[in-house]
């Protein structure tokens, strides 16, 4: 085995130790101030208290019930749509449309995306600005409300809109890797529809692979705090922003019942994935005993036009909520129920720059820094598997370790960042921007991994033979001939990367100890009752990052590879 | 690896290149913010100058700070806020060769639990907050974890000029003691401004029966924000205060009284107003800035603010129109002041003793309560001032949306802070379950 294989195979390794200690000892630090121990404020006295504590505290149980109603109806709403519109309207204009604009709607973050949906939504919002008096008779604003909803309807669907993109894009990854077309065909020739192939055939092979991202949107919905604070109920609050209450509380013996909160969230979320994988393999049972029931299904479903339709629309009302934080962002006065602002102003520009330039500065570089490090161990680990591969002469050879990585993304955030936050502050590395960077990783490397082995593993590994056989050093047949052949998904993955570091809030709020303001933690410190006109400006920033480095991720190939139509 | 002997096409060359500019960019830039966080460092050996005169002790305090960087936590969801704090950067920045940034922080609590953890991990002089804003519970609760720099705002020039004589509440912090332990740095008293074009009726209601009756008129149109947000916490001890036939005990441990009792009027009001408020009482704003975006869409009819000019300012800025007027209820309104305080282990105290010096200084202070700027009533006595300096507060243009001193004349001291926890844990078990 070359040098060059030797050190690939210490990379697993690396990338498993270095990403999964911090959640080791995050969730520690959160459990032992769970059963009362945390000397820091004088605590040391074991005991069960903080847990019922944390079940008093008022409202803690319609917390939990807003959580679990939006992170289960989230994940369960956005694989029904993202299946529907495959077994709808495969093929059809629409969904091609979706496809190709997937990696922008991806690239949105999270509490932009939020603040977007509100200044559409909202009772005052645009659309009822658009709408009003003529169509609605109303002169002040109605009395009912699109977003922050008592019950968490509105969190439900804005979150199944900012996933909806994620399940669809691995579900067309993991497509990319079976014989759709061949499937169909054979399944058209016995006189199934379409639809039919897909909801008894492919579907059925698409969900277990699938099984990870929703894992994913899970545990993402149950613990997600930025967006719950933006178009989330609070009175109560979601279960994830009332830990961050009770950890933030003026009475610091709060952050007892926090802790045991946040063990809960654990908890649950295990539950939670636990149950998915049962319903998963139920689901799989019934399709498969219903395909052998022969029906084969109406030709032109009328759905089809329905979902075609829709994939329309999910990118317009992305673009709609783009265009309202614009028009906000240069608005002056705007008031109810003018459909336009009366006047414009260009000073929250000004301003919002004014204000933002450092944030900007510090999250580009660490989302640059954490792409970059991400990239390098996620290419080096997948170049690990590649040496097995060859050694064990099966294409299905894996990493085992590797499953570790994918830890911090199903682990809700709130239940280990305060333990990491306690042993970052002993060594005296809380708000250093290095430890910012390594907690980005933990959250970034798991996307780059899920994206990018794909690709990667589809790779023919006779190129890289042929090429090391001929130049004699397996390092330039990396750099010259496999790389640049895979340019395209690299840098790709390597821009999802990148807008998964400006997407994280919690995470940077919790590590940089107010000194590392990202553009995310800037724009939702000002969401909840700012000046809007400003809001739009922040958000912006905040989408416009993400959207210029996906950018540059599409135009160096095209640049790289003007002569090789391919390669673009 | 033997890249040395590479025949490199342009194309690897140039990712070469890039590989390199990105480590090398990433590598620098670690450098640089290693070394820029261990610069912070300089030790304040705090030397209160017991023996020296007092100018010469503040003279020592003046040269220490030079070339310190002071970390300013403050809330960051006033634009009017951030951009006063930013002409106070440039100013400390040429003056004293002060550094200020403006750490934007969502909730003060934070701030709290972030000193506090740092106490206990042992980190007793290279802290990461340098000066707090704050009041009420954060600093009771500072007060009582032992987090705050022993007394020292008696030490700045500018303290004499404090106003301790008619402004209680510089020396009561919600019924703590101040006892020098934080800087009185601005007034706030709770007032309601409305919008007179939308406003049903010529005259706003100036009490809690009145707004009632009000919300009974036009049902939606009323509400507040949300305890345990603070504007939503003062609007309940407002309607407690009034709506008490007696409201002494409010000044008093929450402990020593029969609370169910004592707040069985409150729950009355609340649940009839409730009835006739903005989302039928089931949903409540999250904060008070968003009453005031409520207003300027119609949404609400009534908002309310800590900030006597923040109608004025918002007219300004273009977020509520030219029609909104700003009055408070005919008994007097909560009133109270806020702070500045300096963590115990703060990397720059003597900085943060120059910024918050720089702070209270009439110019400050002058700039501050300017509606056109932010309007945040001044903390010092204008007839202890010198001429020149007190002319600086009346150059200010008088506003029609901003309220006349004589409504303002009558503030209702805070209750005690153990009220607070009452009041919001009893309410968010009523409303918020």
């Amino acid at each position: 085995m070359s040098r060059l294989r030797q050190m690939f195979s210490l990379f697993p390794w690396l990338t498993a130790v270095l990403f999964i200690l911090p959640v080791l000892i995050g969730v520690t630090g959160t459990w032992l101030p769970a059963f009362g121990y945390l000397p820091d404020i004088g605590a040391t006295a074991f005991s069960i208290s903080p847990w019922q504590q944390m079940l008093d505290y008022p409202g803690a149980g319609s917390a939990l019930r807003i959580s679990l109603l939006t992170a289960w109806g989230a994940a369960v709403l956005s694989l029904l749509i993202s299946c529907a519109l495959l077994a709808y309207s495969w093929n059809s204009r629409g969904l091609r449309w979706l496809r190709r604009s997937l990696p922008a709607l991806l690239g949105v973050p999270h509490a932009a995306f939020a603040i977007g949906m509100v200044a559409l939504l909202a009772p005052a919002g645009w659309i009822m600005k658009l709408l009003s008096p003529w169509a609605t008779g109303l002169e002040s604003p109605a009395f009912f409300s699109l977003v922050n909803d008592s019950h968490g309807f509105s969190l439900l669907l804005i979150l199944t809109l900012k996933e909806l993109p994620f399940v669809l894009f691995m579900g067309l990854a993991a497509l990319s890797q079976m014989p759709v077309e061949r499937t169909l065909h054979v399944c058209r020739s016995l006189g199934y529809s379409d639809a039919a192939a897909w909801w008894r055939v492919l579907i059925p092979q698409l969900l277990p692979r699938l099984r990870l991202p929703i894992f994913a949107v899970l545990a993402y919905g149950l613990s997600v705090v930025d967006m719950a604070l933006i178009v989330g109920p609070n009175t109560p609050p979601s279960f994830a922003v009332l830990i961050d209450r009770l950890f933030n509380h003026p009475d610091i013996s709060m952050r007892l019942p926090g802790s045991a909160g946040a063990t809960l969230l654990l908890l649950l979320t295990s539950g939670s994935l636990l149950l998915w994988y049962l319903l998963e393999r139920g689901s799989l049972l019934w399709i498969a005993r219903r395909a052998s029931a022969g029906q084969r299904g109406r030709l032109h479903h009328p759905f089809s036009r329905f979902m075609s339709l829709f994939s329309w629309s999910l990118p317009m009302v992305t673009i709609a909520a783009f265009i309202v934080l614009v028009l906000w962002s240069f608005s002056f006065r705007w008031s109810f129920p003018d459909a336009l602002p009366s006047s414009y102003s260009v000073q929250f520009w000004l301003r919002g720059w004014e204000q933002l330039h450092q944030p900007l500065w510090l999250t580009l570089i660490t989302g640059m820094a954490s792409a970059f490090i991400g990239m390098v161990l996620v290419v080096a680990c997948l170049e690990h598997e590649v040496t097995l591969r060859r050694r064990r002469g099966s294409i299905k050879a894996r990493i085992n370790l590797l499953w570790l990585i994918y830890i911090p993304l199903i682990t809700p955030q709130i239940s280990f960042l305060f333990g990491i936050q306690q042993v970052l502050l002993q060594i005296n590395a809380w708000g250093n921007w290095l430890s910012l960077v390594w907690i980005h990783l933990v959250f970034v490397i798991p996307y780059l991994f899920l994206s990018l082995s794909g690709p990667y593993r589809s790779f023919d590994d006779r190129y890289l033979r042929q090429a090391s056989s001929l130049s004699g050093s397996e390092w330039r047949a990396l750099w010259q001939v496999k790389w640049p052949m895979l340019l395209k998904p690299l840098l790709y993955v390597a821009a999802l990367g990148f807008a998964v570091s400006v997407s994280q809030y919690l995470a940077t709020l919790y590590i940089g100890a107010g000194r590392l303001p990202t553009v995310t933690t800037e724009t939702v410190a000002i969401a909840s009752g700012g000046d809007r006109r400003l809001i739009g400006v922040y958000s912006l920033f905040q989408w416009l990052l993400p959207l210029l480095i996906y950018s540059c991720a599409l135009l160096i190939p095209y640049l790289c590879f003007r002569q090789r139509k391919a390669m673009q | 690896m033997g890249t040395t002997n590479i025949k490199r096409t342009p194309m690897t060359a140039r990712m070469i290149r890039l590989f390199w500019l990105m480590t090398f960019l990433g590598a620098a830039f670690s450098v640089v913010l290693s070394t820029a966080c261990s610069g912070d460092q300089h030790a304040d050996s705090d030397s209160s100058g017991t023996n020296a005169e007092p100018a010469q002790a503040w003279q020592s305090v003046l040269e220490q700070a030079r070339g310190g960087h002071v970390y300013f936590n403050a809330w960051g969801g006033n634009d009017a806020l951030n951009n006063y704090l930013r002409w106070v950067a440039a100013e400390l920045q040429q003056r004293h060769d002060i550094r200020l940034t403006h750490v934007r922080v969502a909730s003060t609590g934070d701030i709290v639990s972030r000193v506090l953890a740092e106490k206990a991990a042992g980190r007793d002089d290279d802290g990461s907050v340098d000066l707090i804003w704050l009041n009420g519970e954060n600093f009771r609760t500072m007060v009582e974890q032992d987090l705050l720099l022993p007394p020292w705002t008696m030490d700045l020039p500018n303290y004499q000029y404090v106003d301790e004589e008619n402004k209680p509440t510089v020396l009561l912090d919600f019924s703590t003691p101040v006892e020098h332990r934080e800087m009185p740095w601005g007034m706030a008293q709770l007032v309601f401004y409305y919008d007179s074009a939308r406003l049903d009726g010529a005259n706003p209601p100036r009490s809690m029966p009145e707004l009632l009756a009000y919300a009974r008129a036009n049902p939606g149109r009323v509400t507040y924000p949300a305890p345990p947000d603070f504007h939503g916490t003062t609007f309940l001890k407002q309607a407690l205060l009034e709506l008490s036939a007696e409201s002494n005990f409010l000044y008093q441990p929450a402990a020593q009284f029969n609370v169910d009792e004592k707040l069985a009027v409150l729950w009355e009001f609340l649940d009839a107003l409730h009835q006739v408020a903005w989302q039928s009482g089931n949903q409540f704003p999250v904060d008070g800035p968003r009453l005031k975006q409520m207003l300027n869409d119609g949404d609400l009819h009534i908002a309310f603010s800590f900030n006597p000019a923040e109608a004025a300012n918002a007219i300004a800025s273009g977020e509520v129109p030219d029609s909104v007027r700003t009055y408070v209820h005919t008994g007097g309104t909560v009133g109270n002041t806020h702070f500045l305080a300096i963590p115990f282990n703060a990397s720059a105290s003597a900085a943060a003793k120059v910024t918050a010096n720089f702070l209270l200084s009439a110019e400050a202070q002058a700039r501050k309560a300017d509606p056109a700027i932010w309007g945040d009533p001044t903390v010092l006595a204008l007839d202890k001032l010198p001429a020149a300096e007190r002319a600086l507060f009346d150059k200010h243009q008088p506003h029609p949306a901003m309220p006349s001193p004589e409504s303002l004349s009558q503030v209702l001291p805070e209750p005690d802070a153990s009220w607070v926890r009452v009041l919001e844990t009893q309410w968010q078990q009523r409303y918020a379950q």
